[in-house]
């Protein structure tokens, strides 16, 4: 438990300002929301007007856009979005850390095998962001209360928020086994930035085009708000490679963990 | 009979092509001060990262307290302790923390002693580890390699950043333990310190080990340093003579000359004798002389 506990102090400021960050984020959007209301059929000529593949590239989804979760879940992608960054470069970091202030030498030296560690390094990372999705979506569901002018289903909106947990856990798994293969990372955010940012081009690509193809490559698709919208489902086989992979990536993670070699600084 | 400590067999660690060490072998017994020079990149640091898993070996084998070094880690470690080169700790941590985290891996109570150590070694435990000076962080290390007392105490040129004082201080420290029945393993460049502290020696050149003795050997039984001055033009001759019989590190100057003598003592008197002497010193070289020999 040490390790766990050291690593979750050693976050704890990076995980406040990420919280506050992300909440703000979605407080600003949501008041929004009955202007937004007030102004659909407006609305719905304006966004006809900027023209369909535009609007669908970034992810509005006419059939679901205009109802309080419609709204929501746009704002919310890029909640999604940012929390993806997030998640990815905690991972690197967690396992990256060590090499950056040149610890591996201390923390490995002690009597605790490799995986012992490299799993307290995970569940520290993972703790980290189920407080994350907590607060974010706790704020979301208060905000969503106050400025929403129809009701909503909230089996939707919990169905809606999960996507979140799984597209961090799936980037946070990610950054994880890039650390371990990548023994001399230093800079975590703007590889984290670099990696969520070329999903996110290859999900707009792959709606622009409609391309079936791409869809299996960004994970922006296997855990899609728009989709869960219609479906008021996920869909099956991308959730399932979804965290299949994420599972893949911390056992292949784990094995890199224990063999890797730690040079000397 | 006293108890194998550190056995190592072939080991061999090369990093891609890279040689780092090459079928190093040999044994370090229960109570000894060993130590381990050569000169940067001669495999000191690999050979100790082998022993301590962080790296994994290319082949060969070796093992502390019996157990195998690279399947065993964790329960070995419990018995070591370890003080890197270079020594680099987590961002914002006060001393304290650090060390109350170093001890929260063993299962003893480790606070007495850090106490003890923090005052011998006058380290104030309540500032803050980013604004230490690199001889303070130094004590930081050496405070969290000792702190539970271990068996085996592993040093990879631990002296680096200490005053003369400190140093003194850490000597004295690691005899005491050594007393109390640890095992020391001391990697070092600096031949003095390795001199002053080691019963056996080993060296190391490009990744080979290519000698293994005893510290009183290396130095009283194999070598002599003989400085010489003379008035006989045509001394050259002589000296050269002597350098077939086994001198070494030739050193001449106008009338002097100063070289490290291994062999027949008497045969090299009788050509000396033939020279007209002023001043003749014969002495025990110190490590350094003996080990520029082993470089030349």
């Amino acid at each position: 438990m040490n390790v766990l506990i050291q690593e979750i102090k050693q976050y704890r400021k990076g995980l406040l300002a990420w919280i506050v960050g992300l909440t703000l984020g979605a407080f600003m959007f949501m008041p929004f929301l009955p202007a937004f209301a007030d102004n659909v059929s407006s609305m719905k000529e304006f966004l006809a007007g900027m023209g369909l593949s535009l609007t669908e590239a970034i992810g509005i989804d006419f059939e679901v856009f205009f109802g309080p979760l419609g709204y929501f879940n746009y704002i919310y992608s890029f909640i999604i979005l940012a929390a993806g960054i997030q998640a990815l470069a905690l991972g690197l970091r967690i396992i990256a850390l060590e090499t950056r202030f040149k610890t591996a030498d201390f923390l490995l030296t002690k009597p605790k095998s490799r995986s012992s560690i490299y799993l307290q390094k995970v569940a520290a990372g993972l703790i980290s962001l189920l407080v994350t999705q907590a607060i974010v979506n706790l704020v979301c569901l208060i905000s969503l209360k106050a400025f929403a002018v129809e009701s909503f289903s909230l089996q939707n909106f919990l169905l809606l928020v999960s996507t979140l947990s799984f597209m961090q856990f799936f980037l946070y798994a990610l950054g994880i086994l890039v650390a371990a293969l990548a023994p001399k990372l230093k800079q975590t955010i703007g590889v984290a930035i670099g990696i969520t940012m070329l999903f996110y081009v290859l999900y707009v690509v792959a709606n622009l085009t409609k391309e079936e193809l791409y869809n299996w490559f960004t994970p922006f698709k296997y855990f899609e708000g728009n989709y869960i919208l219609i479906h008021q489902a996920y869909d099956a086989s991308f959730l399932a490679l979804g965290v299949a992979l994420t599972v893949v990536f911390l056992v292949a993670g784990l094995v890199v963990y224990r063999r890797r070699d730690v040079h000397s600084v | 009979m006293a108890n194998t400590v550190i056995d190592i067999k072939s080991l061999t660690k090369y990093y891609g092509k890279h040689r780092g060490i090459e079928d190093i072998s040999f044994s370090i017994e229960e109570g000894e001060i060993f130590g381990f020079i050569g000169p940067n990149g001669a495999g000191k640091s690999t050979t100790i990262r082998l022993l301590l898993s962080l790296i994994f070996p290319t082949s060969g084998e070796a093992s502390i307290f019996g157990k195998d070094c690279f399947t065993e880690a964790p329960s070995i470690a419990r018995e070591v302790g370890y003080l890197p080169a270079e020594v680099f700790y987590y961002d914002g941590m006060k001393v304290i923390d650090l060390l109350k985290y170093a001890a929260s891996f063993y299962d003893k109570d480790c606070m007495p002693r850090i106490k003890q150590l923090a005052e011998r070694l006058e380290l104030d435990v309540s500032r803050k580890i980013d604004d230490l000076s690199y001889g303070n962080k130094k004590k930081v290390g050496i405070v969290q390699g000792l702190a539970h007392s271990p068996r085996l105490i592993i040093l990879d040129e631990p002296t680096g950043g200490l005053d003369p004082l400190m140093q003194q201080t850490f000597f004295d420290l690691l005899r005491e333990e050594n007393q109390r029945g640890a095992t020391v393993f001391f990697s070092s460049h600096i031949l003095s310190e390795v001199q002053r502290l080691c019963d056996r020696v080993a060296i190391l050149k490009d990744g080979h080990l290519i000698n293994l003795q005893k510290m009183s050997e290396l130095q009283a039984e194999s070598y002599k340093k003989i400085r010489l001055v003379t008035r006989t033009p045509e001394a050259n001759g002589a000296l050269q003579a002597i350098v077939e019989m086994g001198a070494a590190n030739m050193v001449i100057d106008e009338n002097s000359a100063s070289f490290i003598f291994r062999g027949d003592l008497n045969a090299m008197l009788a050509v000396l004798s033939n020279l007209k002497l002023q001043d003749l010193t014969i002495e025990e070289p110190d490590l350094e002389e003996v080990f520029l020999h082993y470089y030349r």
